[in-house]
């Protein structure tokens, strides 16, 4: 178990070095010039020069990225942004809790639809409740999650005005210029949004959940336990279903990634002041060290987030550990 | 292809009518059945599948053919501007089956021909939102489909030669897909386009718009590892059967092994996962247009039309409408013509 932990660690240290020289190539490398952007438009040749030193542009590039590495670990500084001075940490801080938000609470939505619905899917192929799982499902994997937001946000916000159609309401209340807070409306604000996501993973997860309980029942063991006279639960609960959620634990890890991408689309219709908002912002105004910031802010999230998966399922399945 | 419909009829049609005296004398011909003559039968007897088919031949036709001639008889673009085609009062695009002054802004002086908008305009522009659709479809697919090509190519050659050679080469491949699949994909997208933007989307070899290029090239860098883990899990266990073996011992290169003795093996799993990546690209170049990440104004995509949307949402939600269902219909097609043809080549794999 030790070594396997080691071996996680080193594995995740060095996937964090390869995402951070990934990054810093494509952003500080590649561009024509970074000082230029970072200067303004109406920077004369002289203050791009002098930006440019300031950045320490004029450097060798592996200096350049030692030091990117050395702000990042040492200090855990991401730099200023160009646009507003103000420091990417700051801007981070600010919209991770919305996003992680978004996220954490999307997945609880989708993993308690997805599951139940798989699972007796699973049991009774081809029933009334399986085939319009399987409808919904391929109707969610094809309706684009922009789509379904405006849809939604039409016909629940607008026409009927169940919920807000955009905006967000902090968890904590007080806070300066705050318009609404506190945990009720901040739950309010986030239902659509997380209904949003649900449709969008609960279609993958109801697939994944219903293959997975199908082929673990079709296992020798789980005749093995049926032959000396266990119970149909406790073949299902013990046998089957703790083997084929497993691998929907460590799907999931993996899926964060999907799942900061589908946050930048939910974040932009339903107006949330997340980090893909940010990074949508920060785009439209070519704002480099942001851009880099959340870069590899979510990077790490995704590091750190499979790091776990990984670690509890080998604690949890031995048979993972060796390989 | 097979001769009958029904799938007993083993005999072959000796032509013109019923002849009892021919057909008692005559012994029935058997002819063995071909590996895609047993697909297309299983696959045409799949009536969903099919219709998708049918679906998408007619969506190619209308988009690549369709589009132009449409623009020929309604006598404007896609492009074009109209100052009628948003209400002036309220200035809210026209609604659908709008006849329109072409005049260049209200009150201008001489004679202008009147000209319809099908599905009325697409925003504050007063674009032909019918023929944008039309035109879009262009786009879209064009993305969706060299992505699909393009990471299917590279996800069939590194699987290929993860699951051929295992050993270094296997780790160096699995290892870098983990590392793709670590690394956010979209964040990924809007870096390349923030940095590199411009010099890719000038690249269109003469007949691709504007940004095609750059959209297929990034989807199929950040997509590959997909196939690659499939096709590198089939030929894991295809490289131990018998006949690899006995190509191996007659003195077959490992390349000649690759080409002409694994790869015909993999035709079906490429076939079946290349019409689902294309239904996920269709869906991902529509968001990043959405986005403003995409094809870039003024061509159409199905994601552009999408992103002009929320703007008039309370006003006219129409708008959100068409776009939505076209990307809704075509990913549906795909992802069940897929479905179709995994249970047409592999008829053991259905549940």
């Amino acid at each position: 178990m030790t070594q396997f932990l080691i071996r996680r660690i080193f594995w995740a240290i060095f996937l964090f070095l390869v995402a951070t020289i990934i990054t810093y190539l494509i952003f500080w490398v590649i561009p024509a010039d970074p000082a230029a952007l970072a200067a303004g438009k109406s920077a004369t040749p002289a203050d791009v020069a002098r930006v440019r030193h300031y950045l320490h542009l004029d450097e060798p590039i592996w200096r350049q990225y030692l030091r990117f590495l050395w702000n990042l670990v040492g200090h855990q500084q991401l730099g200023n942004s160009f646009v507003t001075r103000q420091s990417v940490n700051h801007i981070i801080g600010q919209d991770a809790p919305v996003t992680a938000s978004l996220v954490f609470g999307g997945a609880i939505f989708w993993l308690s639809l997805s599951i139940p619905v798989g699972i007796l899917s699973a049991l009774r192929p081809r029933s009334i409740l399986d085939r319009v799982s399987m409808s919904f499902v391929l109707v969610g994997i094809s309706a684009h999650p922009v789509w379904i937001g405006l849809i939604l946000s039409y016909l629940v916000g607008y026409r009927l005005h169940i919920t807000p159609i955009v905006g967000y309401c902090n968890f904590f209340p007080g806070g300066i210029g705050v318009q609404c807070s506190g945990p009720v409306q901040w739950a309010y604000h986030l239902l659509l949004p997380w209904i949003t996501f649900m449709i969008l993973f609960a279609a993958l997860y109801v697939r994944l959940v219903r293959a997975n309980v199908m082929e673990t029942m079709s296992e020798d063991y789980v005749r093995t336990a049926r032959a000396k006279g266990a119970s149909e639960s406790r073949v299902m609960i013990q046998h089957v279903l703790r083997n084929s959620l497993l691998p929907v634990v460590t799907i999931l890890g993996m899926d964060l990634g999907l799942a900061l991408g589908g946050a930048i689309f939910t974040e932009s219709i339903f107006n949330l002041p997340g980090l893909g908002h940010e990074v949508i912002n920060a785009y439209n105004t070519a704002d480099l060290p942001t851009i880099t910031g959340i870069v590899v802010f979510a990077t790490v999230c995704v590091i750190v987030f499979n790091f776990i998966v990984d670690v509890t399922y080998g604690f949890l399945d031995p048979r993972i550990r060796p390989s | 292809m097979s001769s009958g419909t029904s799938p007993l009829d083993l005999t072959e049609d000796h032509g013109g009518g019923f002849d009892p005296l021919s057909a008692s004398v005559a012994a029935p011909v058997v002819k063995a059945r071909g590996y895609w003559e047993l697909i297309w039968i299983r696959f045409r007897r799949d009536r969903v599948a099919v219709a998708s088919v049918v679906f998408i031949v007619f969506l190619l036709l209308a988009a690549f053919i369709g589009a132009p001639i449409a623009a020929h008889f309604l006598g404007h673009g896609p492009d074009e501007i109209f100052a009628n085609g948003v209400n002036q009062a309220t200035l809210i695009p026209v609604g659908p089956w709008t006849h329109i002054n072409t005049a260049p802004y209200p009150g201008a002086s001489g004679h202008f021909t009147n000209t319809l908008l099908i599905l009325g305009s697409d925003g504050t522009l007063g674009r032909d939102l019918f023929l944008r659709l039309l035109y879009g479809a262009q786009a879209s697919l064009e993305v969706a489909g060299f992505a699909t090509a393009g990471s299917v190519a590279l996800g069939v050659l590194m699987g290929l030669l993860a699951g051929y050679f295992r050993g270094w080469v296997d780790t160096v491949v699995s290892r870098l897909i983990e590392v793709v699949m670590v690394f956010p994909a979209l964040l990924f997208i809007i870096a390349v386009r923030v940095v590199a933007g411009p010099q890719l989307n000038s690249i269109t070899f003469g007949f691709l718009a504007h940004g095609v290029f750059t959209l297929a090239l990034i989807l199929s860098v950040v997509g590959w590892f997909y196939p690659a883990r499939i096709i590198r899990g089939v030929v894991l266990s295809l490289r131990e059967k018998e006949f690899v073996e006995a190509a191996r011992m007659t003195g077959a290169s490992d390349f000649r092994i690759m080409c002409s003795h694994l790869l015909p093996h993999l035709v079906a799993p490429i076939i079946v996962y290349s019409t689902l990546i294309v239904a996920s690209n269709i869906i991902v170049e529509a968001g990043l247009s959405f986005l403003g990440l995409g094809i870039e104004a003024p061509t159409a995509t199905w994601g552009t039309l999408l992103a002009a949307a929320p703007q008039f949402y309370l006003t006219q939600p129409w708008l959100m409408v068409w776009p939505g269902l076209a990307i809704l219909l075509t990913t549906l097609a795909f992802n069940l013509l897929g479905d179709g043809l995994r249970d047409a080549f592999d008829p053991r794999a259905r549940v």
